[in-house]
């Protein structure tokens, strides 16, 4: 279900949206108007970003009525024996020091993918994923995970006879960098009956010839494991 | 780095055909062993009798062909030790896998240190080690009567 869609559902019955936006915001195009979503976070590293850094976006009516989460410097407006009062926004939330080399990073990672373009990042992921999804369905022992309309940049899979934590190892020494595990969401691989799964993810450093990699890389675990 | 060297052909064997899998049935010790990181759960049972030794052990739980192949080889080494003797081994296994370059434990046959020195790739494989550790660690835990579930950090 389209995020707009769940926030027009959950504000018709009164209820504030928090969107966990880490994995959207580095492929699909944002309008926080739009959306209309309470709170938005995205994680810098996941936008060609640096580590260890993130950005909470928030309607301006919730950060002025929620309580700072933390103290330090910079917060602050007035401190009395008795009483404080907070500084305006955002300073109210930026307690201390800031990772100011992260910020200054993740303003050129913004400015790449402006240059780039959302667009055009979005149709390269979508081609690399049919792509991609083509090529393993082809390949008899791979199982994919899968298939809605408006799939995101993944190729979920498992491989019969091959737990999925060696396929990472061995595709890792081809060079290959895939996650294996659940992927925060054991929930899903309950209801699944599978006890993990192995993820292939694109972006704009990806092209098809990854991909092919990708499926040579995963013949070699059949290879490894004697499989047909 | 050398994948024919982790997954040599006795790891893959005891992968696909793990021995001791499924619950003995007279155990009187047992504890679970998870590892969160990568969603292995394992559970170790024993049979530890009047002379401490351990006269029966088996292993239930699932994973990569890393833990389970593990898991098969230790109760396959662990069975007929006495504690002190199991313990030694645990020790000396876990030195092994993670800095040692070869076994010393004198309770070990040359026949045993060699299986077990099928899984010394695994060192070469930080990510791995903790697939190779946790039947391990359960064991202890089991011997211990830990009712903790056993971790490998």
């Amino acid at each position: 279900m389209p995020v707009k869609e769940i926030t027009d559902l959950a504000h018709s019955k009164g209820i504030i949206v928090v969107i966990d936006g880490c994995q959207g915001a580095p492929h699909l195009k944002l309008d926080m108007q739009d959306l209309d979503c309470d709170f938005y976070a995205i994680s810098c590293h996941k936008m060609y970003g640096p580590t260890g850094l993130g950005v909470l976006y928030g309607k301006k009516k919730w950060l002025e009525e929620l309580p700072p989460y933390q103290g330090g410097g910079g917060m602050i407006r007035e401190v009395k024996k008795d009483k404080i009062s907070y500084g305006d926004l955002p300073n109210k939330y930026e307690a201390g020091t800031m990772a100011t080399a992260q910020v200054i990073a993740f303003d050129q990672s913004i400015k790449f993918m402006e240059s780039v373009g959302i667009e055009n990042i979005m149709k390269h992921e979508a081609d690399l994923v049919e792509y991609g999804q083509e090529l393993l369905q082809k390949n008899n022992s791979v199982k994919l995970i899968g298939s809605p309309k408006n799939k995101g940049g993944v190729l979920s899979f498992t491989l019969e006879g091959v737990h999925p934590h060696d396929i990472a190892t061995i595709l890792d020494e081809d060079g290959v960098a895939i996650r294996a595990g659940h992927h925060c969401c054991q929930i899903l691989h309950d209801k699944l009956n599978i006890p993990a799964s192995a993820r292939a993810s694109v972006g704009i450093y990806n092209t098809k010839d990854d991909l092919d990699k990708l499926n040579d890389s995963i013949n070699n675990c059949k290879k490894i494991f004697n499989l047909k | 780095m050398n994948l024919k060297e982790l997954y040599q052909e006795i790891i893959l064997e005891h992968g696909k055909n793990p021995r001791n899998l499924g619950k003995t049935h007279e155990f009187n010790k047992d504890a679970k062993g998870h590892n969160p990181l990568c969603g292995d759960n394992v559970h170790v049972y024993l049979k530890l009798n009047g002379q401490k030794i351990v006269e029966d052990i088996s292993f239930e739980g699932s994973g990569c062909a890393i833990s389970m192949a593990s898991a098969s080889i230790m109760t396959d080494l662990i069975k007929g030790k006495n504690e002190h003797e199991a313990k030694e081994i645990v020790e000396d296994f876990l030195g092994m896998i993670k800095e040692n370059p070869e076994l010393k434990c004198e309770y070990l046959k040359e026949d045993e240190k060699t299986k077990l020195m099928c899984l010394s790739g695994v060192k070469q494989y930080p990510m791995r080690v903790k697939c190779a550790t946790l039947s391990w660690h359960t064991f202890v835990s089991a011997l211990d009567n830990s009712e903790e579930t056993a971790k490998t950090e």
